[in-house]
């Protein structure tokens, strides 16, 4: 590989880690929202795609291991994959163990991001001779799978339901957009609805400000309480062995964890996470050393999940087969005029391109995150508590998903990204989760055929 | 800072409390940087994404000066209770008590 390329991968792999590791920190960052845009941008903007991969992986390390410190030492959620975790961190933050909790759960991002990385590409090397069959029925594997994650989900019902309904939406949208002329036949909008779904959850919360009798169930005469726990200053000064904090049975469950959570790839890893979570904590005895073992396994999985997530459709089956690909990575399968269906990071990119990049990418982030996470995780939350407002995130997220619906479809791709967004924003409340959304999108043209 | 007397009043949205003064401001600013980049921005790709992404950048730094976050910390002394670790660290416990500089993180990597 080119010198000059790896220089690049560096580089890139340096931004994201620092990006990411301030975004992960801050509150409700939900990952899709922050990475799915930027990813699609850098592609769209025409930068090799090892480079982007290098960006992209040392971004969900990074965010992977920052975005569970806000629940150690605040008690709320850097994420949505955090979200399991408070329950337990909140256990140990209540006996005083921030610190200790800090260190087991970015200890047990390593292991996952260690054990993740080569599973996942042994897998990768295995299913590979399946490509060609999952090529073919790409459609029916998408709606089987929105089938299934609707199944595996909590809201079972109103998931099955609304795979017609999105997928009706949907191809209303892009017939309109034919019939009207505003889009020549053979293109096919795909970008603004993708951002529409992903937005959806603020997209909803932003209108529900323009009713008056939603604003008031939003309002509070209180600005948001952090309790932020002081960190043991004795404890936080030495760089830890990820592999020394953590108990050899807690290295052991986390492993092990990781390992079920990679080749799981393509069921929804907040869900593996719970399941995993507390099978591993069953497993020790005594409050401290169950939440311990839970907040270590539950964090090994969230970074195994999304690697391996990412890795193995892209390396092995060059179509979006998980929850992970479809969501924040979907750039790499289909970032149209770039990158389509047929022609993407999994056809463009050797299995050696993917493996140097993706390797590359997680070194420079756990090497740069990790030590300076563990050491600096009050300093770090206090800094973006303190001096970055929530409204310019929001502003930030708005305003790229409007560039990029813009690019995509001019003035009715903002407006599509806005109805969209509005639908997708009241199911996803209701319990009906991105993966389900996502893989119906896929799926909406070969369904609706069918009825046609 | 914003303003003392209108918007007492916090909304929650997205997980944290604003206020709805800076939200519109913040989304107004940022949004109209960031497409007025990439319509204005003269057609040579990739000028027109490039500018666009600039003037989202721009707008996420301008949010972050001009606007103060909507945040109540409060801090905990540190722990009173179990102050020994239960597994694991016990090895790892430092007597220094002063904070190191974050050069010396990135060197002993």
């Amino acid at each position: 590989m080119d010198p000059a390329l790896i220089l690049q991968m560096i580089i890139a792999a340096i931004i994201a880690a620092v990006v990411y590791t301030a975004i992960g920190v801050a509150p409700g960052t939900d990952e899709t929202a922050v990475l799915a845009p930027v990813t699609l941008a850098l592609i769209v903007a025409g930068i090799p795609l090892p480079v982007v991969l290098a960006f992209f992986m040392a971004a969900i390390v990074a965010k992977k291991l920052t975005d569970s410190i806000p629940v150690a030492v605040a008690g709320i959620p850097g994420g949505v994959m955090s979200a399991p975790m408070v329950e337990h961190a909140m256990i140990l933050k209540r006996e005083g163990q921030a610190t200790l909790s800090i260190r087991k759960m970015a200890s047990g991002s390593v292991i996952g991001t260690l054990v993740a990385l080569p599973i996942s590409l042994l897998l990768a090397a295995l299913l590979t001779p399946l490509a060609d069959v999952v090529g073919q029925y790409a459609s029916q594997i998408f709606f089987a799978g929105a089938i299934f994650l609707a199944l595996m989900s909590k809201a079972r019902l109103i998931s099955l339901i609304s795979i017609l309904l999105l997928a009706v939406l949907i191809q209303a949208l892009r017939h309109f957009y034919w019939g009207m002329g505003i889009i020549s036949e053979d293109k096919v909008v795909f970008i603004s609805f993708f951002l529409g779904i992903t937005i959806g959850p603020m997209m909803l919360n932003l209108l529900q400000l323009t009713v008056g009798s939603e604003r008031d169930k939003l309002k509070s005469s209180e600005p948001k309480t952090i309790t932020l726990q002081r960190q043991d200053k004795t404890e936080s000064q030495r760089w830890p062995n990820p592999f020394k904090v953590l108990t050899p049975q807690e290295s052991a469950s986390a492993a092990v964890s990781s390992t079920i959570g990679s080749a799981t790839f393509f069921m929804s890893p907040v869900g593996i996470t719970i399941f995993l979570g507390e099978v591993m904590s069953s497993l020790a005895k005594g409050k401290v050393a169950k939440a311990c073992r839970a907040i270590s396994s539950m964090d090994a999985v969230t970074n195994a999940s999304y690697i391996a997530g990412t890795l193995i459709p892209l390396a092995a089956l060059g179509i979006p087969m998980s929850p992970m690909a479809i969501g924040p990575g979907n750039a790499f399968f289909n970032a149209p005029p770039v990158l389509t269906l047929e022609n993407n990071a999994h056809h463009l990119m050797s299995f050696s391109d993917i493996t140097i990049a993706s390797i590359i990418g997680a070194a420079v982030a756990l090497l740069l995150t990790y030590p300076i996470a563990v050491r600096y995780a009050r300093a770090i939350c206090a800094f973006v508590f303190r001096h970055i407002p929530h409204e310019a995130f929001i502003g930030t997220f708005f305003a790229l998903v409007m560039l990029l619906a813009y690019m995509d479809a001019g003035v009715a791709g903002i407006l599509g990204v806005l109805v969209l967004a509005l639908v997708s924003g009241v199911l996803n409340r209701w319990g009906v989760n991105y993966g389900v959304q996502f893989m119906t999108l896929y799926a909406a043209p070969w369904l609706m055929g069918l009825i046609a | 800072m914003p303003d003392a007397t209108s918007s007492r009043s916090y909304l929650q949205v997205w997980d944290d409390t604003v206020t709805l003064r800076d939200l519109l401001l913040s989304l107004i600013i940022t949004t109209t940087l960031c497409l007025g980049g990439y319509i204005l921005a003269p057609e040579r790709p990739p000028l027109p994404l490039m500018l666009g992404l600039g003037g989202a950048l721009l707008g996420f730094v301008i949010s972050t000066i001009a606007f103060r976050p909507k945040r109540r910390m409060d801090e905990e002394p540190s722990s009173g209770v179990g102050e020994e670790p239960s597994s694991g660290v016990g090895t790892q416990t430092s007597s220094r008590i002063d904070t190191t500089s974050p050069g010396d993180a990135i060197k002993e990597v």
